[in-house]
C-alpha cells in the first residue's frame, strides 16, 4: 500500500516537472519569436501610424457621410407653416440687435464723413474765393489802368497828328469813362463779393466801351495820315475795352452770395442726396432685419460719394487745382458692390428645415457685410479726420491719407527723387526730426559714396526682419519679408494712372477696378480668372526675392508694410525691382525710378526711419510677366567711410 | 412597579433644518458671488490636439478669433484686419506681456492664422496661446 502511495506520488511529481518544462518551452519559444521579430510584435501590440490614419480616414469618411445623410434627411422635414413663420422670425429676432448696432455705428461715421466733406469743401471754396479776389483786384486794376493809359497815349496821337480838335468830344468822352472804369475798379477790389459793386464795374466798363465805339465810328470820317499811329492806338483801345467789358459782364454774372461764389469758383459738386436714406435711419428701430441691410448698403453708397467730394476738396485745396480736377486725379475707389441680400431675404420661403437653415445663413452673411461696411465707415472717418477714431498714433495708422501731410518736405523728397534717380542719396537731411529741429539742419539730399554694395555683400548678409531694436540679434542687413500685396491693376502704357493705394492704405479694402481676364500666370503658365475685385493679400517670403501671388505682365502692384524701430535711426535702404518703381516711407517718396532688371545694391538711399512704426509702401510697374522686388535694410556701416 | 417606572426621553435638537438653512445659505452666496463671465466665444469648431498643455482660465486674456470665412474678431466681437492692427499696437505699449488666446476653426486657412501670429509677434506680443478642443469645456 505505501509502495503503491509513494509510486503515484512519484509519477505525478514527474508528470507536473515535464508539463512544467514543456510549458516553459512552448512560453520561452513564442517569447523568443515575438522579441526576435520586431515586425511580429509591432503589428501585434501597436498599430503602425498608416495604418492608424488608414482606419481614421475610413471612419471619419462614415461618419460624414451618416452626418450628410442625417443633414439631409432632416433638411427634408416639413415644417408646419405657423412653426416656420414662427423660427423665421425668431431667427431674425436674434440678429436684429446686432444688425441694428452696425447700423448705428454706420450712421455715426456717416455724420462725421458728411461733416468732413462739409469743412473740406467750404476750405476749397474759401481758398478759391480769396484766390479769385486777390487776382481780379489786380486784373481789374491793371485793366483800367492800361485802358486810361492807351486813351492818354491815344489823346497825344491824335495831337501829333493834328486831328485832335475833330475828335476832342469824343476823346473826353472817353477819357471820362475809362477813369470812371478805374475808379470803379479799385472799389470793386475791395468789395468784389458785393454784387452792386460789380453791376457798377460792368456798367462802367460798358459805357468806356460805348465811348470807344463811338470814337472808333467818328475816326472812320476823318482823314487820318497815312500809317497813322493814332489809328493803330485806337485799334488797341477798342479791343482793351472790348475785353474790359467782357470780362466785367463775366463778373457781374457771378453768383450773388460770397458762398455762392466759392461754389462756383470751386466748381464743387451738387450735395448728396441722402434724404431717403436719413428717413430711413431715423426710423431704424421699427426697420427688420432685411431693411437694416439695405439701409446700410444705401448709406454706404452715400458715404462713398461724400468720402470721394470730401478727398477731392483736400487735394484741390492743397494743390490749388479745381475740384473736378482733383476728381479726376483721385483714383476711383471702385467700391465692391454689396450682395442684394435684403431682396433675398425677403423672398426666401421658409417651409423645411433645410429652407430656415439657407435663410439662417443669408441673415448670418448680411450681418457679416453689414460688419464689413461699419468697420470700412470707421475707417473711412479716420482717414478724414484722424482724431474720430481711437488711434493713440494717428500717423503711423494703417489707413492713413497719404497725399496730405507735410506737403512741402514730401514735394522736394519728390522733386530730388525723380531728379537723382539713378544715384545714391543721403536723404536723412530731408526726412529726419532732428534736422527740422535744428540739430543737423534741412540740408536736403546729399550723395553717398560711390563705393556700392554688391549684390554678393547683401544677399549674403540679410536675414528676414522688421523690427529695428538694440536688444535685437538681428542689427542689421535685414530683407523684408512680411507684406501686403495687392494687385494687379491694367498698366496703361505712357499714361498716368493714379491708384487707390496711393491715396489711402485700407487693408480691408476690396476695390473692383483691377485686371480682368484670363492671362497666364508668369511662373506656373497656368490660366488666372482675373474679374477686376482686388484685395490686400499677406504674403510671407522666405527669400529675398518677393514675388506677387497673382504674376502676370503689364500690371501694376502695390506692397505695404510697416517696420519698427526702437529709436529713430538713418539706415541705408536698398531696392530691388525691375521696370518702374516708387518708394515711399512714411508717405514721404524716397524712390522713383526705372530699372531694366532686378539689380540690388546698386542705387541706395539713406533715409531716417522713426522711432516706433514707419509704413512702406511700394508701387510697382511691370511689363514683363516675370517680377521679383526686394527691400533690404543696411547698417550705415556698410558703406566705406560711413560709421 | 414597572409600570410605573417612567421612560427616560433625552432631548435632542434635530440637525435636518440645520443642515436645510446651511444649504440654503450656500446656494444663495453662490448665486449672489456669480460675477457674469464676458462671453468671448466665437461660433467656430476647435481644432483637436492630444498634446495641448492646460492653462489656468484667466479673465484678462485677449482672445482674437478667426473663424472658417477668415473673419477677425476681438473679445467676441467682429473687427477689421485695420482696426485689430490697432488695437494690438495699442496693447503693446501698453501691455507687452498680455496673454494673448487665438481662436480659430478647425477650417480656417493657416495663412490666415499665420498672418495674425505675425502681427503679434511683429508688436512684441509674445504671450500667445492657440486654443484647443476640450472636451470638459464643451
Amino acid at each position: 500500500m505505501m509502495n503503491t502511495t509513494t509510486d503515484d506520488s512519484t509519477r505525478f511529481r514527474r508528470t507536473r516537472i515535464i508539463a512544467w518544462s514543456i510549458a516553459l518551452v512552448l512560453y520561452g519559444g513564442a517569447a523568443a519569436v515575438f522579441v526576435l521579430n520586431e515586425n511580429l510584435h509591432r503589428r501585434t501590440l501597436w498599430l503602425d501610424r498608416e495604418e492608424v490614419d488608414e482606419r481614421g480616414a475610413e471612419v471619419r469618411e462614415r461618419a460624414r457621410k451618416r452626418e450628410a445623410k442625417v443633414r439631409l434627411e432632416r433638411e427634408r422635414i416639413r415644417l408646419p407653416d405657423e412653426d416656420a413663420k414662427e423660427l423665421r422670425e425668431r431667427e431674425e429676432e436674434k440678429r436684429r440687435e446686432r444688425a441694428l448696432d452696425r447700423v448705428e455705428r454706420i450712421e455715426e461715421a456717416y455724420e462725421e464723413v458728411k461733416r468732413m466733406e462739409k469743412h473740406n469743401l467750404d476750405i476749397l471754396e474759401k481758398q478759391r474765393l480769396e484766390e479769385f479776389k486777390e487776382r481780379e483786384r489786380n486784373d481789374y486794376n491793371k485793366r483800367t489802368h492800361r485802358l486810361h493809359r492807351t486813351a492818354e497815349l491815344l489823346e497825344e496821337d491824335l495831337r501829333e497828328e493834328g486831328i485832335e480838335e475833330e475828335l476832342r468830344e469824343e476823346l473826353e468822352e472817353v477819357l471820362a469813362r475809362t477813369e470812371e472804369a478805374k475808379r470803379a475798379a479799385v472799389s470793386t477790389g475791395e468789395l468784389i463779393e458785393d454784387p452792386e459793386q460789380r453791376a457798377k464795374l460792368a456798367d462802367a466798363s460798358m459805357r468806356a466801351k460805348q465811348a470807344v465805339e463811338a470814337m472808333v465810328t467818328k475816326a472812320e470820317s476823318v482823314e487820318t495820315p497815312r500809317e497813322g499811329k493814332s489809328k493803330k492806338r485806337l485799334e488797341h483801345l477798342a479791343e482793351r475795352a472790348e475785353t474790359l467789358s467782357r470780362l466785367a459782364d463775366e463778373l457781374n454774372a457771378m453768383p450773388e452770395t460770397a458762398d455762392q461764389m466759392g461754389e462756383h469758383l470751386a466748381e464743387t459738386p451738387d450735395p448728396v442726396d441722402d434724404a431717403d436714406v436719413m428717413k430711413n435711419a431715423a426710423r431704424k428701430n421699427q426697420l427688420s432685419t432685411d431693411e437694416l441691410y439695405d439701409t446700410a448698403v444705401e448709406m454706404e453708397k452715400k458715404m462713398n460719394q461724400r468720402y470721394g467730394n470730401a478727398r477731392a476738396a483736400e487735394l484741390a485745396t492743397l494743390r490749388k487745382s479745381t475740384f473736378k480736377e482733383a476728381k479726376e486725379r483721385l483714383a476711383n475707389t471702385g467700391n465692391a458692390d454689396r450682395p442684394n441680400l435684403g431682396e433675398k431675404l425677403r423672398e426666401s420661403k421658409v417651409e423645411n428645415v433645410g429652407d430656415l437653415n439657407e435663410h439662417r445663413q443669408t441673415l448670418d452673411r448680411a450681418l457679416a457685410e453689414m460688419e464689413n461696411m461699419r468697420a470700412r465707415a470707421q475707417n473711412r472717418a479716420n482717414q478724414l479726420n484722424p482724431n474720430s477714431g481711437k488711434s493713440s498714433d494717428p500717423k503711423t495708422a494703417p489707413g492713413q491719407d497719404i497725399a496730405t501731410r507735410s506737403m512741402e518736405r514730401k514735394q522736394q523728397l519728390r522733386h530730388v527723387s525723380h531728379q537723382q534717380k539713378a544715384r545714391s542719396l543721403d536723404l536723412t537731411g530731408l526726412m529726419s526730426s532732428r534736422g527740422s529741429e535744428g540739430g543737423s539742419g534741412n540740408r536736403g539730399a546729399e550723395r553717398l559714396p560711390d563705393n556700392r554694395l554688391t549684390e554678393e555683400m547683401v544677399v549674403s548678409r540679410a536675414l528676414p526682419g522688421r523690427r529695428f531694436t538694440d536688444e535685437a540679434f538681428r542689427k542689421g542687413w535685414l530683407y523684408i519679408d512680411t507684406w501686403y500685396i495687392i494687385g494687379p491693376w491694367d498698366l496703361i502704357p505712357d499714361t498716368p494712372q493714379h491708384l487707390p493705394p496711393e491715396m489711402e492704405i485700407d487693408l480691408d479694402a476690396v476695390y473692383t477696378n483691377g485686371k480682368t481676364g484670363h492671362p497666364r500666370h508668369a511662373r506656373t503658365k497656368e490660366r488666372m480668372d482675373l474679374d477686376g475685385t482686388l484685395k490686400w493679400q499677406f504674403h510671407q517670403s522666405d527669400k529675398l526675392f518677393v514675388r506677387p501671388p497673382r504674376e502676370t505682365g503689364n500690371a501694376i502692384y502695390f506692397a505695404y508694410t510697416e517696420l519698427y524701430f526702437d529709436r529713430e535711426r538713418d539706415i541705408l535702404v536698398a531696392i530691388g525691382i525691375d521696370d518702374r518703381s516708387k518708394v515711399w516711407v512714411n508717405d514721404q517718396v524716397i524712390w522713383n525710378h526705372t530699372a531694366q532688371s532686378w539689380r540690388l545694391g546698386t542705387t541706395l538711399r539713406k533715409v531716417t526711419f522713426r522711432k516706433g512704426y514707419n509704413t512702406v509702401l511700394i508701387r510697382m510697374e511691370n511689363g514683363a510677366p516675370l517680377m521679383d522686388f526686394s527691400l533690404v535694410l543696411c547698417p550705415p556701416e556698410a558703406l566705406p567711410g560711413e560709421g | 412597579m414597572s409600570l410605573l417606572k417612567k421612560t427616560k426621553v433625552e432631548a435632542e435638537v434635530s440637525l435636518s433644518p440645520l443642515i436645510d438653512a446651511v444649504f440654503l445659505l450656500l446656494i444663495f452666496f453662490l448665486v449672489a458671488t456669480m460675477i457674469k463671465k464676458e462671453d468671448k466665444d466665437i461660433d467656430i469648431e476647435l481644432p483637436v490636439s492630444t498634446s495641448a498643455l492646460k492653462v489656468k482660465p484667466d479673465d484678462d486674456v485677449v482672445v482674437i478669433g478667426i473663424d472658417r470665412t477668415e473673419g477677425l474678431y476681438l473679445e467676441g466681437d467682429p473687427t477689421s484686419l485695420t482696426e485689430l492692427m490697432i488695437n494690438l499696437r495699442e496693447l503693446a505699449g501698453v501691455d507687452p506681456g498680455r496673454r494673448i488666446r487665438l481662436d480659430t476653426d478647425r477650417a480656417t486657412p493657416f495663412h490666415r492664422v499665420v498672418e495674425v501670429l505675425d502681427m503679434l509677434q511683429f508688436r512684441g506680443l509674445s504671450n500667445v496661446g492657440i486654443r484647443t478642443y476640450d472636451e470638459h469645456y464643451h
